[in-house]
């Protein structure tokens, strides 16, 4: 079946199996940054975010996704990378780097509903992403000197 | 799992003609569930999130929820936030992680009957009722959770009813980290006539299929309420349950937490019943 959606602002019109999951989709189509981690929606590597909301990539099939807007990694970088990837190396927020990609969409999502976001907010939207490597501080405090930033500017 | 064609019906009428039509189909909502169904002959699917089911209504006597809503939104809208202090939505919150529940649809959850839906104990002690397409049919959220057939082939739960009461409602899920399973949870709701007990509704699950714990309820209906008297209802509820062993506790454990998180979850509601 034919599979029309906007993928990081381009249309796309991709031939698919209906039982396909989103995420081989996207690996097979060369979109890498979203990772393969549990494959039964508990780990978080997977997270897309979709018409504006962070999910797992991994537990969607690729039919649900018709008429949809979707973001991954590769669509935070326009033409210079995007303040939380900035931020993220900055502070040095990954060991392995595996987690990464989801945990900044996760943040992405929160940001785009919120612009300041209480800690609180942002632990509870990180929830849905393992990290076994940084203990989630830096990370942390790399979202948070992202929405400093953001104060600043206004 | 091969699946020969994916169906976006644009009203439920036309979705419930596809099912009727193609053999081996099933509806889909947000999808999730189907990542643990490996065995399932399923050849068609339809899916019903493009019907606008997700509408959150709050009308004189009832609570409307479409069974599209996500878990999220439940946690999200203002209306439910304030709907007998939040109760759905503290419920939803802990059922799973965002991305999940911003997957995840209430009326998904309920259907598939999951043990882990901390939901379904919450929409239990308020007296849920699912509205059922065709018909219009209405069923009690009880009857549905009992009765594997409650539910035909081909038909849709279309809506989650809630009828409005000022009661003293409260939620206890219990597991270890924040996305963990429950251990054990339960909800409870008292209603106060003048000091006296009017109506008082006990859930349990987490372990089991949720339910309602009549017989502790019992004990504390048309009283004046004491501690003492919660005291006999929260070992009430010890007793009438066969508790399970599993990995994470043994069957005395969760038992000696039922009664303890029975009653304090009964004081909490007594006190808010106070407060109305």
């Amino acid at each position: 079946m034919q599979l029309k959606f906007i993928l990081n602002k381009e249309e796309k019109i991709w031939d698919v199996q209906p039982e396909e999951k989103f995420l081989d989709l996207l690996r097979k189509n060369g979109y890498l940054g979203v990772k393969y981690g549990c494959g039964s929606g508990n780990c978080g590597t997977c997270t897309i975010i979709l018409d504006g909301k962070a999910i797992y990539s991994c537990l969607l099939l690729a039919p649900q996704v018709q008429g949809k807007k979707v973001i991954t990694i590769e669509g935070l970088e326009q033409e210079e990378l995007d303040l939380l990837q900035e931020s993220f190396i900055e502070v040095g927020a990954m060991q392995c780097g595996y987690c990464t990609s989801g945990m900044i969409l996760s943040a992405k999502a929160l940001l785009l509903k919120k612009n300041n976001p209480a800690l609180e907010e942002i632990k509870t939207a990180l929830t849905g992403n393992l990290c076994r490597c940084t203990g989630y501080v830096k990370p942390l405090k790399a979202i948070l000197k992202v929405i400093e930033k953001g104060k600043l500017n206004v | 799992m091969k699946i020969k064609n994916y169906f976006y019906p644009k009203n439920l009428k036309e979705a419930s003609l596809i099912f009727q039509e193609n053999e081996e189909s099933y509806y889909i909502a947000g999808g999730t569930y189907l990542n643990g169904l490996k065995n399932l002959k399923i050849q068609n699917l339809i899916d019903l999130s493009g019907l606008n089911l997700n509408y959150i209504q709050l009308e004189k006597n009832f609570l409307k929820i479409g069974s599209g809503a996500a878990l999220q939104e439940l946690v999200d809208s203002p209306i439910i936030c304030q709907f007998l202090g939040g109760i759905i939505s503290i419920s939803a919150l802990g059922c799973a992680a965002l991305q999940l529940r911003n997957m995840a649809t209430i009326g998904g959850a309920l259907v598939t009957r999951g043990s882990w839906i901390d939901l379904a104990c919450a929409l239990l002690v308020l007296d849920a009722k699912l509205k059922i397409f065709p018909e219009d049919k209405i069923i009690s959220l009880e009857d549905y959770l009992l009765d594997k057939k409650a539910l035909k082939t081909g038909e849709i739960v279309i809506e989650i009813i809630i009828p409005c009461t000022s009661a003293g409602a409260n939620f206890i899920k219990f597991k270890r980290t924040a996305l963990d399973l429950a251990i054990i949870n339960l909800a409870t709701l008292i209603k106060l006539d003048n000091s006296i007990c009017k109506e008082v509704k006990i859930a349990l699950g987490g372990f089991t299929i949720p339910l309602r714990i009549k017989e502790a309820e019992n004990i504390l209906k048309s009283q004046v309420l004491s501690e003492n008297l919660i005291n006999s209802a929260a070992e009430k509820v010890g007793g009438s349950l066969k508790f399970i062993s599993d990995f994470k506790v043994s069957a005395d454990y969760r038992k000696d937490l039922a009664v303890i998180l029975t009653k304090e979850s009964l004081l909490l509601s007594w006190e808010k019943a106070k407060c109305n």
